[in-house]
Order: C-alpha cells, then sequence, then structure tokens
C-alpha cells in the first residue's frame, strides 16, 4: 500500500543541485543528512518494522548504503513518489537488509536481483509517518527560531525575543509582562508581534525554499502545527 | 526576564513556535475574517451580532439598545449604551457572546475568547474609547494588544488600528 496521504516534499533545491554536477550531488547528501536524520531516527524508533534495530545505527547504515549511491536521486525522479515517502521506503529495506545479515543471509533473492525493494513498498506506518513529520517540524521551528534570535541578537534587540518567548512560549499575558518590564502593552504588542512576523517570514522561506507555492506554504505550516500538537 | 536558548527546543515549545507563526491555528478563519470585515467597514455586523446576543435567552437588559435594527449609524447608539452600562454588564455580555459565538464555530477555548474580543471591537469599546474610563482603556488597549498578537494578519491588523486609536468617536 503506498501512503497517498504523505505530504509530498517539493524539491526546486534538490533539482537545482542535482543539476550541478559531482559538487551538486555532494552537497545534496549533505542537505539530505542535514535537514532528514533526525526525522528518520525518529520514523525507526516509532517503526513497528524496525523495533528489533538501533535507530541511529539503521539511517546510518542507510546514508552510507543507499543515500550514498551514485543513482539514488535519479531513481528517485524516476518513481514520481514524494521524496519524503521514498526516504522511508528506502529505511524500510535498510531494515530489511540489517535483519538478513544479522541473520546469516545475504540481502539477494533467489534469481540474484538486488533486494532493493523500492518498487515493491511497504506497508505504510502511520505512526510512524507522524513521528517523521513530528522530528520534521521541530527541525524547521528550531533552525527558525534560532536564526531569528541570531538577527536579533546582531541588532541589540535581544530582549525582544525574549520578550516574545514569555508571551508566545510561556504564556505570560501583557498586564504581567507590562508589570514586569515596565514595558507598555503597546510597546510590548509592537515588539513582540515583529518577532512574531521575522520568524513566521522565516519559517515560510524555510518551507518556499523546497518549492511550495503561497497556499502549499500555509497548508504545510497548518501539517506542522497539527504534527508538533501535543 | 528567562534568556530561552532556541536551539534546544522541546516539541511543546515547537508547537507554541508552530501556532504563533501561524497566527491563530485553529480559528475559522473565513469566519472572523468576513465578520470583521462587516464590524469595521459596515455597521450592519454590529446590528447583527447584538440582534443575535439579544435574541439569546439571557438576562441582560439590554432590551433598549437603540438603533441596532437600523444599518445607518447604530455603533454610535450601541457604543453608547454600552458605555453606559456597568463593568458586570460589560463582562456578561462579552460572555453571552463567547457562548453564542464560539459555540456556534466549533472553536476552541482561546480563539472563543478572541471572538469575544472581536464582538467588544465590533461593539465600539475601542473605536470611542475616549468615552470609556482611564482604566477601561487600559483593559480595551490590553485585550487589544493580546489579541494583535495572537490573530491571524488580517485580523490583527484589525486590532492593531484599534490599539492605535486613541479615539474620537
Amino acid at each position: 500500500m503506498q501512503g497517498d496521504d504523505f505530504p509530498s516534499t517539493h524539491t526546486t533545491w534538490m533539482f537545482d543541485l542535482l543539476s550541478a554536477g559531482p559538487a551538486g550531488l555532494a552537497a545534496l547528501r549533505s542537505r539530505v543528512m542535514a535537514r532528514y536524520h533526525a526525522a528518520m531516527v525518529a520514523y525507526a524508533s516509532s517503526s513497528a518494522a524496525m523495533q528489533s534495530l538501533e535507530p541511529h545505527e539503521l539511517v546510518n547504515n542507510f546514508c552510507a548504503t543507499r543515500l550514498a549511491r551514485a543513482d539514488y536521486f535519479e531513481r528517485w525522479q524516476a518513481s514520481g513518489l514524494p521524496f519524503r515517502r521514498w526516504l522511508i521506503n528506502g529505511l524500510h529495506f535498510s531494515a530489511r537488509e540489517m535483519r538478513k545479515t544479522r541473520g546469516g543471509t545475504r540481502a539477494t533473492t533467489t534469481n540474484g536481483m538486488e533486494v532493493e525493494g523500492d518498487l515493491e513498498p511497504p506497508t505504510v506506518d502511520a505512526g510512524a509517518d507522524r513521528a517523521f513529520e513530528r522530528q520534521f517540524a521541530l527541525q524547521v521551528m528550531t533552525r527558525c527560531a534560532a536564526e531569528v534570535q541570531r538577527r536579533l541578537s546582531n541588532r541589540g534587540r535581544s530582549k525582544d525575543w525574549s520578550l516574545f518567548w514569555r508571551h508566545h512560549i510561556d504564556g505570560v499575558p501583557y498586564r504581567i509582562l507590562s508589570a514586569e518590564t515596565g514595558v507598555t502593552p503597546r510597546e510590548l504588542n509592537g515588539a513582540i508581534r515583529a518577532v512574531t512576523t521575522e520568524l513566521r517570514t522565516a519559517v515560510r522561506l524555510e518551507l518556499l525554499v523546497e518549492g511550495l507555492s503561497e497556499h502549499e506554504v500555509e497548508l504545510e505550516l497548518r501539517l506542522m502545527e497539527e504534527a508538533l500538537r501535543p | 526576564m528567562t534568556n530561552p536558548d532556541p536551539t534546544h527546543i522541546d516539541h511543546a515549545s515547537a508547537h507554541s513556535l508552530a501556532t504563533a507563526v501561524l497566527g491563530s491555528p485553529v480559528v475559522p478563519v473565513d469566519f472572523l475574517v468576513e465578520h470583521l470585515r462587516h464590524a469595521v467597514a459596515a455597521a450592519d455586523w454590529v446590528a447583527e451580532a447584538l440582534q443575535t446576543v439579544c435574541r439569546a435567552p439571557m438576562p441582560l437588559p439590554i432590551v433598549d439598545v437603540h438603533g441596532f435594527e437600523c444599518n445607518h449609524a447604530p455603533r454610535v447608539n450601541l457604543a453608547e449604551w454600552l458605555v453606559d452600562r456597568d463593568r458586570d454588564t460589560l463582562d456578561r455580555i462579552r460572555a453571552r457572546a463567547v457562548v453564542l459565538f464560539g459555540a456556534a464555530a466549533g472553536v476552541d477555548e482561546r480563539n472563543q475568547a478572541l471572538m469575544a474580543y472581536a464582538l467588544a471591537v465590533a461593539t465600539g469599546l475601542v473605536s470611542h474609547k475616549s468615552l470609556l474610563t482611564n482604566q477601561a482603556r487600559r483593559d480595551v488597549d490590553l485585550m487589544m494588544a493580546e489579541l494583535a498578537a495572537v490573530a491571524p494578519a488580517p485580523i490583527a491588523q484589525v486590532f492593531e488600528q484599534a490599539l492605535l486609536c486613541d479615539a474620537n468617536p
């Protein structure tokens, strides 16, 4: 069964790197690992089919044996699958290979064909899919928050980040913040709203880089919010 | 004041960040936008809102609201009427609006509060701030500041304008 509801991965930046020769391919591998490694570990940790394997070891094995292949991205393009689904399918096949290797059998079929299985997709694991999306969303928010805080700090506006955090993350209302800081509600609103806008821009850019349209960015933001819900 | 480290964010904090980025993710935005557009640009929604409140079985003395059946200039009358009400009555109106609009839209508690604030604006509490006592104006400013920070962009603009309005009716 193929997960038709699995969020698509938009790939403008990937195609750009793929067309840039060996250096582009190396950069693409690095970037894919940076963006998806933690999410894949989360998937492996939640997947019922991967419980017998150590998640980090499995993902590292996947990166070394599959992601590193010269034709990995070409085969993905030929598959027509969303990239995230392609990654997860590959992770399943890495898991099968690791189990077979540990069981003393080689990862080949009787007719000698390598058990790639990329044409034979594994069953969708909705819980593990959610874990993947949840971790991916966490990574996006973490990267963007760090970037915004760094920019504010460079402009000498570190306090604005603290105010933003106190209000939106700690849930402190303006009246209490105002009493604590001596800043008027109107000034608080202005400062916090500016940080919010900057964070929103950073997150939207992060998603636009992947080639999403404006409409798709909004949808992806909502999916991220859903994925992060407690 | 805390000094938060954004490189170590847990899922709950990330969710709060996503919520802030989205504005108010579960609010029925179209519903709010549509109604606030009317609230700001025309007075008919004010009338509609108050009519809805009035029609509901509630022990509030608002049967003497004048003008809300008229689409020409009901806001002033309503605002004057509301300003004349005591604080408890206004709170009860807002609370009733929370139930009416929140339940109707199926929104959560946070957004029910947002709806109530929307009603407060629509009924002229903000645009007629000069008629309020100093304490009431500060309360309204706080409300608007809270709302402007969490509302989706089109709604937030309305409240930001309201916040910046020092207000002559």
